[in-house]
């Protein structure tokens, strides 16, 4: 039998081959490092509104009527975070210094996204302690991810959605399920600093539809881990 | 995948035993395949040994990759549905919602195998029995065109200038040679060999009634 070293990709994969995308691997996935450089990604973001593919993020589901105390008991240092909420918190089971992101969707259910490649041990660490009904479904291959930033990103979601995106409606920390383009999707709102920040999280089969409706709606530049990383590093509080 | 050759290519690509014996007919188990754990389901829509592998999305084009390389020295060639469903049509095997519509019952689609009346109770077991007592009405037969035509699906069966029943499905059987498919028939109509007139460009059209798959009837291929 051969030595297999299946690489995963991501169904926007292509689409960002297409735009040029220099590609590195990284946790088991092949991501999209730079369209151009970080550098001029960085700017065009701050100046306009940038879309990277975040699907090898790692996606759970937790579900179930004991939902509430199974998040205390994974995650300790949680405060309470109630439907729509979202909060971002360290994981035991992710890499020093990784993150998860807890999307209270409902009472009885959180999308809990981990960073690539982590979602088996992060789901693994949840389900341990867990008793009663409660549930951990890992969710990751079949949906796909986009983060959505930048200044003018309001008016870009506002072109596909009937959701009020704005700060008032859908602040920093918010969580909806909404119509996308007409696709069933789950927004995330996390800010980074005072630029608004949404990951939208939908069927993975949708997933180059949802890339063209994004670039159709308005002036939107691609941007690859490289940029989200120097984006990000400076606003990695837990909260 | 499906096909006589299914097994020696899969075998290339995974430690389960793929063997008729260890992982018979109606079968699953979860392994690896080309490094990606999968669910391994042994049935055969389209009639052959085969399998249906399951396995996460994200690994998709390095499966396909790896089940071209290795069945390319046994000839493996992509299909698509047109030749699904004339496959399954050969063995006679039912699309739910296509071949059957809200009233239809198992015991009239030639599906009653899959009834269990031992059970004590399950949702529609009372209509079932009901059904059961009365008797069919209709059933769902197979029919072969006794010349080169092929009907339309939704095509009518007229008895004495009455449509008495109707084409679900229809293609041409690369088997026979000949127009055939599945039809709902008065239930003294779906008996074997009989002669019924179904319309096709306007006229009427003489088929033969069968109620065996035209193709390995008795399943051999799909089991071995």
């Amino acid at each position: 039998m051969a030595d297999w070293s299946p690489i995963a990709l991501s169904v926007l994969h292509r689409k960002q081959l297409a735009l040029g995308a220099v590609m590195v691997q990284a946790d088991g996935w092949q991501h999209a490092a730079r369209f151009t450089t970080p550098e001029d990604e960085t700017e065009r973001v701050r100046e306009g509104v940038g879309l990277c593919d975040v699907s090898p993020s790692g996606k759970l589901y937790l579900l179930g009527d004991e939902t509430g105390s199974a998040l205390g008991q994974a995650f300790p240092g949680l405060r309470a975070l109630s439907s729509g909420g979202v909060s971002v918190q360290p994981s035991a089971a992710a890499d020093p210094g990784e993150q998860v992101v807890l999307a209270r969707l409902a009472d009885d259910e959180v999308l809990v996204v981990t960073p690539p490649g982590r979602a088996p041990t992060v789901s693994e660490a949840m389900a341990t302690p867990l008793s009663g009904c409660v549930h951990v479904v890992n969710v990751t291959s079949a949906l796909a991810a986009v983060s959505i930033a930048g200044p003018l990103v309001h008016r870009l979601l506002a072109a596909l959605t009937e959701l009020d995106v704005s700060a008032d409606a859908f602040p920093d920390l918010s969580c909806a399920q909404t119509m996308i383009a007409e696709v069933h999707g789950t927004l995330l709102r996390r800010d980074i600093g005072a630029m608004p920040r949404f990951d939208l999280i939908f069927g993975r089969e949708y997933g180059e539809y949802m890339w063209d409706a994004l670039f159709e709606a308005g002036p939107v530049v691609p941007f690859g881990i490289e940029a989200l990383k120097a984006l990000t590093t400076e606003n990695t509080e837990i909260r | 995948m499906a096909g006589p050759r299914a097994r020696e290519t899969l075998r290339k690509l995974t430690d389960v035993d793929l063997s008729s014996g260890a992982f018979p007919y109606m079968r699953s188990v979860q392994g690896d395949v080309a490094g990606v754990p999968a669910i391994f389901l042994r049935i055969g829509f389209v009639g052959e040994t085969g399998w249906e592998l399951h396995f996460p999305s994200e690994y998709g084009e390095h499966m396909w990759d790896a089940l071209m390389d290795a069945g390319e020295e046994f000839g493996i060639a992509p299909f698509g549905v047109e030749a699904q469903r004339v496959l399954r049509l050969e063995k006679k095997h039912v699309i739910v919602t296509q071949d059957t519509d809200v009233v239809s019952t198992p015991l009239e689609s030639d599906m009653e195998w899959v009834v269990r009346f031992d059970k004590e109770d399950f949702i529609g077991r009372g209509g079932l029995v009901g059904a059961a007592e009365r008797g069919p009405r209709e059933k769902l037969a197979g029919f072969v065109m006794r010349d080169n035509l092929v009907p339309e699906d939704g095509a009518a069966v007229v008895s004495r200038f009455a449509p008495v029943g109707r084409v679900t499905s229809a293609r041409r059987s690369p088997t026979l040679g000949k127009g055939f498919g599945l039809v709902w028939l008065p239930a003294e109509l779906a008996e074997e060999g009989k002669l019924i007139h179904i319309r096709v460009n306007g006229r009427l059209v003489p088929a033969d009634v069968t109620l065996q798959p035209v193709y390995d009837p008795e399943g051999v291929r799909l089991r071995e």
